[in-house]
């Protein structure tokens, strides 16, 4: 027996609190894990496309680049950069799933009009602006990709967590108090048979 | 909510597509430079919200290290160019128990 308890009445009503508090425990705990799971696969599909989307997108804004530069030069695409105004401000913020607490990101001006963008409007390039689309486009799906990422690694976290719990409640805490419950049970019955033994015996003397 | 910011941090020309789109928080990894310094400075960096890498880049961390760094939620790391997701996929089995991803 993994407890060590003592035999006696008010351990067996302690340990019967004990199970009970345990039970109730595990089914919260396990509701939770269910929760956390549907969380999950709420985010899995967005999740798998928004990757796939990412990848793509860099591949894409890439080759913009390189054909900027190819075009026009490696120091007119690096002075449009360098020339470049307006810096995507994040709003982070957070939310409670199940106890979980995950980021929200919110973004804003990412996209911005041409003339807006500081570039010099004497001597104008399409690639540089197809490239600076591009890259907005790509920004747009790392903002979006960063918060859904996190989500499901929190969520996975907690799920994880939350199973290791349920499975030690259930394998480990709840039968370890069960069987300490029987014992004190079984011995307690055991000592008023005794008892009771005794009490007849003694009646017989007499 | 807090207001962040977007960071860059790789070399140069992994760099100048991210400044077109106007990112001006940009960690420079010159010829002479780590990319383990710069990452780290860039994550001591209480305005940075996300902190754009590139997953070669990322590749230089031995896979525990790598784990941890793509673990941090504050600044969330987004390694990009990459077409494995190995280290999701590992975590989706080990919490779920089965390959869902």
């Amino acid at each position: 027996m993994a407890i060590d308890v003592k035999p006696t009445r008010s351990q067996l009503i302690e340990l019967r609190k004990k199970i009970k508090l345990s039970q109730t425990g595990y089914k919260i705990l396990k509701m939770k894990r269910d929760g956390l799971i549907i969380e999950f696969f709420k985010i899995l599909n967005e999740a798998k496309s928004i990757r796939q989307e990412l990848v793509a997108k860099y591949v894409t804004a890439s080759e913009r680049v390189g054909i900027a530069e190819a075009v026009k030069g490696r120091t007119a695409v690096r002075s449009a950069a360098l020339s470049r105004k307006a810096d995507p401000d994040l709003k982070v913020g957070s939310q409670n799933i199940m106890g979980v607490v995950v980021p929200t990101i919110d973004a804003k001006s990412i996209k911005s009009r041409i003339d807006k963008r500081g570039f010099s409007m004497i001597n104008p390039s399409i690639r540089i602006d197809e490239a600076c689309d591009t890259f907005e486009e790509l920004v747009e799906t790392i903002i979006r990709a960063a918060g859904i990422e996190t989500t499901m690694k929190k969520l996975l976290d907690e799920i994880e967590k939350t199973k290791r719990r349920v499975n030690a409640l259930e394998f480990k805490v709840i039968p370890d108090l069960q069987e300490a419950e029987a014992f004190i049970r079984l011995r307690l019955e055991e000592m008023e048979r005794e008892n009771t033994f005794r009490l007849k015996r003694i009646k017989g003397k007499e | 909510m807090d207001i962040s910011e977007l960071a860059v941090c790789g070399n140069l020309d992994f760099l100048v597509g991210f400044q077109l789109a106007g990112i001006k928080k940009m960690f420079a990894v010159g010829e002479n430079d780590r990319f383990e310094d710069k990452l780290l400075e860039a994550m001591s960096d209480k305005s940075v919200g996300i902190l754009i890498v590139r997953d070669r880049d990322m590749r230089v961390f031995p896979p525990h290290r790598r784990k941890v760094l793509l673990d941090s939620v504050r600044p969330v790391i987004i390694s990009i160019g990459r077409t494995d997701v190995g280290d999701l996929r590992d975590k989706i089995r080990q919490a779920i128990g089965i390959d869902l991803y």
